[in-house]
C-alpha cells in the first residue's frame, strides 16, 4: 500500500488530541529507535571491516549518529508503564530487524555483493521513509525535549542519507541495474509497509 | 465537477498515477508539473477546463507523488518518453500540453521528439537551456537539498516563487502546505530530478523542429526563469507567442490560477478553431479573469524591468545616450501574421 498524506493526518490528529503522552512517546520511540538501531547495526558491520575507502568517513559518522539518536530517544522519552505497548511495538518493528537478519544469511554483506547492496538499500529506505516530523501537531511544544529530538533526528536523517544515495548510485557493483533497482524497491516497500502499520497504530486503528 | 479518482498505469516498468477529468472524445489537455509538484495541483484547472469542453490529464511524473521514484537516477529524456507511453496507453490521441518550469522542459522535449502526439504547447516559467544564472541557482537549490534537507529547499522555493502579497495572505497556510509537500516528496527523488540536468543537453538547437503552436508564458517578476529564458524560446520557436503575466513570479499557476487558466483556455481554443497566429509577438495577459481583451500587445521593451519604451536598435549595437530621442513603440498587432516586434534578433 502506498503511503499518503491521509496516513499521516490520522496519526497526527490523534496526537493533537491527546498530546505526546507517555504511551504515544513510547510508541514513537520504539519504532524510530528500532529504525535507528537497525541502520546502526548495518553500519556497524562496515566498522569491523579492515578496508578503508572514500566512503568510510561518511559511513563511520553515520554509524555514530544513529547510535547517538537511539540513545537520545531513550533519554528524552517518557516511557509508558503499559506492557502491551512494548509488546505491540516489538511486533511492529520485528519486520525491520527481520530484514537485516535475512541479509546476514550466508554469505552476508562482507562476501556477497547482493547482500551488501541490500544492506545499503535497507539503510536508505529507513532514512528516506521513516519520517516522524510530519506527525508533530501545530499545538506541540517545540521546546519539549521529545519534540526537539524528533525534529533533530529528522533533519539529520535528511543529510545522512547522502551516503546511501551516493553509494547506491555510484559505487561499483557487479549487480546489473535492473537487479539493483529491484532490491531498492523491495526494501522500500517493506519499510513502507512497516511504517504504515506504525502510523495506523498511532492513529488508534488496528494495524 | 467532482474530483476525479486517481488511477494507476504501468508504463515501461514504472507505476504512474494519473487523473482524467472530463468526457472521453473531447480535446485533451495534459499538464506537466513543476519539480516539487504533483497531479493534484491541477485539480481546479481540470474542473474548469472540463466545464468548457476539454478533457484533462494530470499525472505524477517519475519521481513525484505516488508514481515510481527511481533511486538510481533518471534521464531527463525519460519523462517525455513516459508521457508518450502514457498517452498511448490511454489511447487518447493528440493532446494540448501545458508544462511549468521543470515540466516546461519536459514539454519542450516531448514536442521535439513526439510532436506527432501534440496539438498545442504551453510553456510556462521555463527554459530550453541553462543560462549561467539558472545553472548557478540550480546548483544552490541542489546544495540546499543535499546539505541541509528537503524542508530547507521548500523554504527557499516559497519566497522565490511567490509574491509578497501571496505569502502574506497565505502565511498561516504555508506550514500545512510545506508539510503536505514534504510527505508527498522524497528527497532522493527530487535529487534525482535535479541531477538529471547534469547530462542535460540544451534543447535550443532543436526548437525550430517544433511546428506546433506554442504559447510561452512568463511572470512579470520571475527572477528564477527570467525573461531571457523565454526570449530565447521566442526567438527560436517558429510558431509561438510570448505572454507576460502581470504581477506574477515563477509559480503563477498556483498564485494566479484564474488568470493563467484564461490564457491557456484562449490558446487552446484558438488552436482548435484554427485561429492561432504564431507570429512571435509579445503580449501582456489581462490581470482579470473575465472581460475583454484577455491580453493586449506589449507596448514597450519586454526585455526591460524598467518602464522604458523600446529602443529602435539593439542596445548592444548602439548604446543609448542620455537625451537621445527614442521612437514611439508600435504595439504588436493581434492576428497580423507577421512579427510585431521589429527588434526580434536574427
Amino acid at each position: 500500500m502506498i503511503l499518503t498524506t491521509a496516513h499521516y493526518d490520522k496519526a497526527r490528529a490523534t496526537i493533537a488530541g491527546r498530546g505526546f503522552d507517555a504511551d504515544m512517546q513510547t510508541r514513537i520511540s520504539l519504532f524510530l529507535g528500532a529504525a535507528k538501531s537497525v541502520n546502526a547495526a548495518i553500519l556497524g558491520a562496515v566498522e569491523m571491516q579492515p578496508r578503508i575507502t572514500i566512503a568510510y568517513p561518511f559511513v563511520h559518522g553515520q554509524y555514530f549518529r544513529e547510535v547517538e539518536f537511539a540513545v537520545l530517544l531513550a533519554r528524552v522519552t517518557r516511557w509508558s508503564s503499559n506492557w502491551a505497548t512494548y509488546a505491540e511495538g516489538t511486533r511492529l518493528t520485528t519486520s525491520l530487524w527481520r530484514q537485516w537478519w535475512q541479509i546476514q544469511w550466508p554469505a552476508g554483506p562482507t562476501l556477497n555483493p547482493r547482500s551488501a547492496y541490500s544492506a545499503l538499500a535497507l539503510g536508505h529506505a529507513l532514512l528516506a521513509r521513516v519520517r516522524t516530523a510530519p506527525l508533530i501537531p501545530d499545538n506541540a511544544n517545540e521546546t519539549d525535549p521529545f519534540v526537539a529530538a524528533l525534529r533533530r533526528i529528522e533533519q539529520e536523517s535528511g543529510r545522512m542519507i547522502q551516503a546511501q544515495i551516493r553509494l547506491l548510485k555510484d559505487a561499483d557493483s557487479p549487480l546489473p541495474l535492473d537487479e539493483r533497482e529491484r532490491i531498492i524497491e523491495a526494501k522500500q516497500l517493506e519499510v513502507d509497509e512497516a511504517f504504515r502499520r506504525f502510523l495506523a497504530w498511532l492513529a488508534g486503528d488496528a494495524p | 465537477m467532482a474530483t476525479p479518482a486517481a488511477q494507476f498505469a504501468e508504463i515501461d516498468g514504472h507505476r504512474i498515477r494519473y487523473t482524467l477529468t472530463g468526457d472521453a472524445g473531447l480535446p485533451l489537455v495534459t499538464f506537466a508539473n513543476g519539480l516539487t509538484q504533483n497531479a493534484d495541483l491541477w485539480t481546479a484547472y481540470g474542473a474548469k477546463l472540463a466545464d468548457n469542453g476539454y478533457r484533462v490529464l494530470a499525472y505524477d511524473m517519475l519521481g513525484q507523488g505516488q508514481s515510481t521514484k527511481p533511486v538510481l537516477g533518471i534521464e531527463l529524456t525519460e519523462h517525455a518518453d513516459l508521457l508518450a507511453g502514457l498517452l498511448t496507453y490511454l489511447q487518447v490521441g493528440r493532446t494540448h500540453l501545458a508544462g511549468i518550469s521543470f515540466g516546461g522542459v519536459v514539454a519542450l522535449d516531448f514536442a521535439i521528439r513526439h510532436g506527432e502526439q501534440l496539438a498545442g504547447l504551453a510553456v510556462m516559467s521555463s527554459f530550453a537551456e541553462l543560462t549561467p544564472q539558472l545553472e548557478l541557482l540550480g546548483n544552490m537549490l541542489h546544495e540546499g537539498l543535499t546539505q541541509v534537507g528537503l524542508p530547507y529547499l521548500q523554504s527557499m522555493l516559497y519566497p522565490m516563487n511567490m509574491s509578497s502579497a501571496w505569502l502574506a495572505a497565505n502565511r498561516t497556510r504555508i506550514p500545512a502546505m510545506m508539510r503536505s509537500g514534504y510527505i508527498g516528496n522524497d528527497l532522493y527523488a527530487l535529487q534525482n530530478l535535479m541531477e538529471s540536468f547534469v547530462t542535460f543537453k540544451p534543447l535550443t538547437p532543436r526548437l525550430k523542429e517544433i511546428s506546433a503552436p506554442v504559447l510561452l508564458m512568463n511572470g512579470e517578476y520571475d527572477f528564477f526563469t527570467p525573461r531571457e529564458c523565454h526570449e530565447l524560446l521566442r526567438r527560436e520557436l517558429p510558431n509561438c507567442r510570448l505572454t507576460l503575466v502581470q504581477h506574477a513570479y515563477h509559480a503563477f499557476t498556483v498564485e494566479l490560477p484564474d488568470v493563467t487558466l484564461r490564457q491557456l483556455h484562449e490558446f487552446f481554443r484558438s488552436v482548435d478553431d484554427g485561429n492561432w497566429v504564431g507570429d512571435g509577438s509579445v503580449w501582456i495577459a489581462s490581470d482579470r479573469a473575465d472581460g475583454e481583451p484577455h491580453a493586449f500587445p506589449c507596448p514597450g521593451d519586454h526585455m526591460r524591468a524598467l518602464p522604458l519604451p523600446a529602443l529602435p536598435v539593439s542596445p548592444a549595437r548602439a548604446p543609448a545616450r542620455v537625451g537621445a530621442r527614442r521612437s514611439t513603440p508600435k504595439p504588436a498587432r493581434a492576428g497580423s501574421g507577421r512579427p510585431a516586434d521589429k527588434r526580434r534578433p536574427a
